[in-house]
């Protein structure tokens, strides 16, 4: 990830790329639901589709590119085991695996275009002292953290990029 | 957003208060409730406005519970490993927060139940003479003595997934006092003491 950061970025500065961070579980229902919505905002900011079909009004993205990443995890909830092959099974719609009760092939949206990360040991999660699943971090060109989600429970990732990443 | 515990708050004290009209402590609010209904100057009347009370607080504990369980499908909130009462975490396990057999959400099961309790308190509180209101109270008592069962294998999922929800918990406790409640009153028919009868306390001992 530290490919992407850009140590001498500028507030307002529209060439640096941003991230967009998810800790996700692949069993908890909510990360299943908000699956399909994330896939859109991620093929939105990073320029992959012309539109987004949740967001009709806000025509094709002229920002930054905002790269996304998840971080899977395997939190301590009995039902909530997971693996590599459904880690992957999530992330492309596809094999028997189970996801939060229903097969993960059958999860909001289309498959992720976006790199998924193993972190089932939970290590990434307590470095970054998540709480719970999912959560979302939105990173400044710099490495400096913009935007969490779990201090501003009332904002979507998406209307946090459109907030506060520079426009052209 | 309100804060979790002020709804717990607001579902015990109404537990709290039906439970203390169902005994001997009811029986200094006599004077005051008196006011609102004439009936509850009656230990058996206030006995039923207890019921009522928790009846009516298990009916919106299981109207909360079915909220939570619906807002998931809206990817409203979190799921954490981080703390023990979590409800979201409970009504979220799509292995356990539904009837094994016909996979209706418990907090769908809870509201018909305490709808239907709630339709025997009220009934018998406002005909407790008439003839059907034994066998309603009997109905009540099975009903909630099934329940105990169910509270059992809901309280094994939570021992299993080592969570607790306490708004689940909540509906359990008014499910364990509408059971003394409907007992109690079969107990105050088999006694021949169910009545209005006021140079007579049924919270007191028979000399």
């Amino acid at each position: 990830m530290s490919d992407y950061l850009t140590t001498n970025w500028t507030v307002g500065d529209v060439d640096g790329q941003w991230m967009a961070i998810e800790f996700m579980d692949t069993d908890c229902p909510y990360c299943v639901r908000s699956a399909g919505e994330i896939g859109k905002d991620a093929n939105y900011f990073m320029k992959q589709i012309q539109s987004h079909s949740s967001h009709p009004g806000v025509g094709p993205w002229d920002g930054p590119i905002v790269n996304f990443f998840a971080s899977a995890t395997q939190l301590d909830i009995q039902g909530h085991e997971t693996s590599r092959s459904e880690i992957e099974a999530f992330r492309d719609k596809s094999g028997e695996e189970s996801c939060a009760g229903q097969s993960c092939a059958n999860r909001d949206g289309s498959p992720h275009n976006f790199i998924y990360i193993d972190d089932i040991d939970q290590d990434n999660m307590k470095e970054w002292k998540v709480p719970g699943t999912p959560a979302y971090f939105l990173i400044q060109p710099d490495g400096i953290v913009a935007w969490v989600s779990t201090e501003n429970t009332q904002e979507t990732i998406f209307e946090a990029i459109m907030r506060l990443t520079p426009e052209v | 957003m309100v804060d979790q515990n002020v709804f717990l708050i607001a579902y015990i004290v109404p537990l709290v208060f039906g439970l203390s009209l169902m005994t001997k402590m009811g029986d200094g609010l006599a004077e005051t409730l008196s006011g609102l209904n004439p009936r509850a100057s009656f230990s058996r009347g206030r006995h039923m406005m207890g019921m009522n009370f928790v009846a009516l607080t298990g009916f919106v504990v299981s109207v909360h519970t079915t909220w939570i369980t619906f807002k998931i499908s809206e990817g409203g909130n979190v799921c954490s490993s981080a703390t023990v009462f979590s409800c979201d975490d409970v009504l979220g396990n799509a292995q356990y927060n539904v009837d094994p057999i016909f996979g209706v959400s418990w907090g769908l099961i809870g509201m018909f139940a305490f709808g239907a309790l709630l339709f025997i308190t009220n009934s018998v509180s406002k005909e407790p003479d008439a003839l059907w209101a034994e066998s309603y109270l009997k109905y009540g008592k099975f009903m909630t003595g099934g329940g105990i069962l169910v509270i059992a294998l809901l309280v094994s999922y939570e021992v299993r997934m080592g969570k607790i929800c306490q708004f689940c918990t909540m509906a359990h406790i008014a499910n364990v006092i509408s059971l003394f409640g409907f007992w109690r009153a079969g107990k105050l028919h088999e006694e021949g003491l169910w009545n209005d009868d006021e140079s007579y306390d049924f919270n007191m001992k028979k000399e």
